[in-house]
């Protein structure tokens, strides 16, 4: 017995040691974020934690299996180890201490770290997902963006998150950072960016929805693009930041309502007047609870469009002065019920 | 009503092979005349309400609230009209009306009808787990295929979603009856002494009542099927095609199933054990039944109800979960109240076969005996109270967050000492290598991988970054399949002796673990690198450079899904071949009472009632037997434990 438990014990001791030498290894593509590094971090330190669980069982397992195997049918019985006394008492303490262990450090000591929240962030971000894209808005200058996610390096990052029809969820690899869309929500998490980089040279640099949303999720993608500040302005003056933002952009007022049971009925009217040569603010209240809509007027080959909101819900869009004419608009998320036509005199 | 013409043909005539199938094939006929009739009820009320029953104006959620509503109405009806015709009527409904009940036929056809016997409703679990495990598995090898390398057209993203969301259930379906259901009902009686189950017939209403949910979930493809995954949040599942109900409706027919099942073993193990079967002498297999039995009892009608709510927001339009003041969080939570549970109704069972096996095979009393049943009853307990561990990243209030991970990480304790037990009950033993041992072994390597990745679930900042991610994907296989479908062909190779009278081949057998092992771990371990490099799950394509790891996982898959057919060459073989060799009534020369009668048993189990007089793993101590048989007219109050 003794000679068993001494070469048992030395294979546990040559396998972790080639174990916590194999988990030095960088496997890990490196990281974009603060809290990444943390993350990582804490990765490593479990893994290096669990070594010498994993190597234990299994050197009892294999050296058992090895020593004690029997060429056919065994004659006789094994020792009659009942395994009362001292013995598993022992290892329920011991087990217990090391997963209150594990909870505390590295588990209850780098949680608040990694959930923390920026209370005033150098930079906020909206994310909204829908089925099946990701759109993105600066609410500090206006910009937006559905075709990729800017950040500047070194800055706190706000994010802002909720989705209009079925849970999302916005992860980004190379940041490790994840936090759910929930339509209804506006969920949070915050970060700083830590290195310059974008999604052409990592493929860990995208904004990618992971939870299953339906058809497309496996390619509800974003790019996303750590720059500089400088990079940073140039590319916010370029998507539309720099205007005032908030809801009113002054231009003459021009109401419209869709009411409970829109998506069928469409809009509550279905023709609006406007006065040409002057912009216009549309106010679009969505009165139908639970359902998404928005409004979008199309001219001169551009289309203006409201947020997607569940009603109750009110939104503006500005459009710049037009001609004399007449103008289709429509929800976009009821492209054949609700349509009516804008009349520019 | 007429329905009462099947009768048991008299004895003398040879019963012809169509007539074996006759009530599973009234049983259908009934299913579709209940569904055209519940399809009826449903328009004649729609028009009732003076609405067009055929309205195609879709809800503010896309959906088609008529189809839906005639669609749940005639599921209902129809699983009634199965039920009566594939052998209720006769066994059951006829008493009810004050008629003579009809007896079963005792050959093979007993298999395809209503039978109350425990071991007939075994073999019927189990020949339905291994066809859905096996139909589930091709799933899983089409779904390889489809991610053998990046941007593939083999599936369109909506037939993957499908077959993702299908094979998940269906594994999960496996996963929670594939033990429990048959040898769980086969054996449990058995080895306590017992000559049926508590409550037999309703034991065979568990069982007839998973057909329903298997069709069900195939004829959901009809209705476009559901994509989902098995997990169904809404609003997604509030919003995707009408396959959904089915889903719905199937699996809360399922969850009726688990309880009434969980119910029955409960009372059984409490209440039936034989004279001197005391807690301290329960084999070790029937503890891990009993918590299981415990958890599904309990925790079941969670997923049952969050379902339901899900089922009336989309027929009723009643907003739980969408549209104003709709709390799509709530469903989270009410989902993984059961389905947390729920891996501890898969893997408990597992865990005791594991150490029933590895005890007997070792030669070795169970090392800890008590402290394994401790950890069982200490994870029944601490299994309630992890659920929001599932939803680190949710957006659930982040003061949660720290108590999850708490109680999260407590359950390494118990499943500590199950390692415990398994450890010192092989040490300084004598290793009996047969299939069943090799199977039980591999269980224990595969799942310290599964139970040590846990951890890095467990803890919030790694999972954070790791959820829903490969692997995610990685882990829950090391426990379900490293875990549980391992100790299931453990269960199977150990017990398919008794069950037949008939030997399994021991070299398919090396070949099937062997294969079954090593790609096993070939196909899962490469998934932690891929959630580690950012791959996520329940995805149809994926970035351009984890081509490599996934195209070796794929083949990996292919081959682990291959070494399933040498196990049923195997057992198809030794069923039919007459060179098969019978086996003896204990050829493992194991202690425990189902191999002190014949392979297979008598139908009373026992030639009189066992009188349990030592413990059930007393190898090398020379003491006593487990049991004997008492004589004849021994009552119950003569021997107490």
């Amino acid at each position: 017995m003794r000679r068993h438990i001494a070469i048992v014990g030395l294979v546990w001791l040559v396998l972790t040691f080639a174990g916590l030498i194999l988990a030095q290894v960088a496997f890990e593509p490196g990281t974009f974020s603060d809290k990444g590094q943390m993350i990582d971090d804490t990765f490593r330190t479990l893994l290096i934690m669990s070594v010498p669980v994993f190597t234990f069982v299994i050197a009892i397992l294999g050296y058992s299996v090895f020593a004690f195997r029997h060429k056919g049918q065994p004659e006789g019985d094994g020792v009659p180890l009942s395994g009362r006394g001292r013995l598993p008492l022992a290892w329920f303490v011991v087990t217990s201490a090391m997963a209150l262990g594990v909870m505390v450090y590295p588990g209850l000591t780098e949680l608040p770290k990694v959930v923390h929240l920026d209370a005033q962030p150098d930079v906020i971000v909206r994310i909204q997902g829908q089925q099946w894209r990701w759109s993105v808005q600066y609410p500090q200058t206006g910009a937006k963006s559905n075709s990729e996610l800017v950040l500047p390096v070194n800055r706190k990052i706000g994010f802002e998150i909720t989705s209009i029809d079925v849970i999302h969820s916005v992860w980004v690899p190379a940041f490790r950072m994840r936090i759910d869309a929930v339509p209804g929500l506006t969920t949070y998490m915050s970060f700083t960016p830590t290195a310059t980089g974008d999604y052409g040279t990592d493929s860990g640099l995208r904004l990618q929805c992971s939870q299953l949303c339906g058809l497309n999720h496996a390619t509800m993608q974003m790019p996303v693009k750590v720059v500089t500040d400088a990079e940073f302005a140039t590319w916010l003056a370029a998507n539309g930041g720099g205007q005032p933002s908030g809801p009113s952009g002054g231009g003459q007022p021009v109401a419209i309502e869709a009411t409970a049971g829109a998506a069928t009925d469409g809009f509550a009217t279905k023709t609006l007047d406007a006065k040409a040569g002057t912009p216009i603010t549309f106010t679009f209240t969505n009165d139908d609870p639970g359902t998404v809509h928005n409004l979008a007027v199309t001219a001169d080959g551009k289309t203006y469009a409201t947020d997607f909101k569940p009603g109750p819900a009110t939104m503006t869009v500005d459009v710049p002065a037009l001609p004399a004419g007449t103008y289709p608009f429509l929800c976009q998320a009821h492209p054949t019920t609700m349509t009516g036509t804008l009349t520019v005199k | 009503m007429t329905i009462a013409a099947a009768g048991t043909p008299p004895a003398t005539r040879r019963p012809s092979a169509i007539r074996g199938f006759f009530p599973i094939l009234r049983g259908l006929l009934f299913a579709v005349i209940g569904g055209l009739i519940g399809a009826g009820i449903a328009i004649a009320i729609r028009s009732a309400m003076g609405v067009d029953p055929f309205d195609r104006t879709p809800s503010a959620n896309g959906t088609i609230p008529s189809t839906e509503q005639i669609v749940t109405v005639a599921f209902i009806v129809a699983a009634l009209g199965w039920l009566l015709g594939v052998g209720f009527w006769e066994s059951t409904v006829r008493g009810w009306l004050g008629y003579q009940i009809k007896g079963v036929p005792t050959d093979w056809r007993r298999y395809l009808t209503v039978s109350e016997d425990h071991k007939v409703i075994g073999i019927q679990y189990l020949a339905t787990f291994i066809v859905v495990l096996l139909i589930a598995g091709l799933g899983a090898m089409t779904m390889r295929a489809q991610l053998s390398q990046p941007g593939n057209t083999l599936l369109s993203p909506d037939t993957y979603n499908r077959i993702m969301s299908f094979h998940g259930i269906a594994m999960v379906s496996v996963a929670v009856a594939s033990v429990m259901g048959s040898f769980g009902n086969y054996f449990v009686p058995i080895m306590i002494g017992a000559r049926d189950m508590a409550f037999p017939r309703l034991n065979s209403l568990s069982f007839w009542l998973v057909p329903i949910v298997i069709v069900s979930l195939f004829l959901s493809q009809l209705l476009g099927g559901w994509d989902s995954g098995w997990t169904a949040y809404p609003p997604l599942s509030v919003k995707n095609a009408s396959g959904q109900i089915m889903f719905n409706l199937a699996i809360i027919v399922f969850g009726l199933s688990s309880i009434l099942g969980g119910i029955n073993f409960i009372v059984t193990i409490v209440k039936m054990r034989a004279p001197g079967m005391s807690w301290g002498r329960v084999p070790i297999f029937v503890w891990s039944v009993f918590s299981a039995a415990i958890l599904a009892t309990f925790f079941t009608q969670f997923f049952a109800a969050s379902l339901t709510m899900v089922l009336l927001d989309r027929i009723a339009g009643t907003g739980f979960f969408v549209g104003q003041g709709g709390a799509p969080l709530l469903y989270e939570h009410t989902f993984w109240f059961y389905s947390h549970p729920a891996v501890y109704i898969f893997v408990l069972p597992g865990f005791g076969m594991a150490l029933e096996v590895l005890a007997h095979l070792s030669r070795k009393p169970l090392f800890a005996y008590r402290w394994a049943v401790a950890a069982f009853i200490g994870i029944v307990g601490l299994s309630g109270i992890v659920w929001a561990h599932h939803m680190f990243v949710s957006g659930m209030p982040n003061a949660l967050l720290g108590p999850f991970l708490v109680t999260t990480e407590l359950i390494s304790i118990p499943t500590g000492l199950i390692f415990l037990s398994a450890l010192g009950t092989i040490w300084m033993g004598r290793l009996w290598l047969t299939t069943p041992m090799l199977f039980a072994l591999g269980f224990v390597f595969n799942f310290v991988i599964g139970g040590v990745t846990g951890i890095f679930l467990a803890d919030v900042p790694t999972d954070v970054s790791l959820h829903d991610t490969y692997f995610v994907v990685a882990h829950f296989h090391y426990t379900i399949i490293g875990g549980e479908i391992f100790a299931l062909f453990a269960a199977f190779y150990f017990w398919f002796p008794k069950m037949t009278g008939r030997m399994l081949s021991e070299r398919l057998g090396k070949i099937n673990f062997w294969i079954m092992f090593i790609f096993f771990n070939l196909t899962f371990l490469p998934m932690f690198w891929a959630g580690l490099h950012g791959m996520n799950r329940r995805i149809a394509t994926y970035q351009n450079d984890l081509a490599n790891v996934n195209l070796f996982i794929s083949i990996s898959a292919w081959i682990l899904g291959s070494s399933f057919l040498v196990f049923v060459i195997n057992v198809l073989w030794s069923l039919l071949s007459k060179r098969a060799a019978r086996a003896e009534a204990n050829p493992w020369k194991a202690r425990t009472l189902e191999w002190l009668v014949s392979s297979p048993p008598p139908v009373e189990n026992f030639p009189s009632t066992p009188i349990v007089v030592g413990s059930p793993y007393g190898y090398g101590t020379g003491g006593r037997p487990h049991a004997v048989f008492g004589l004849a007219g021994a009552s119950d109050e003569e021997v107490t434990a």
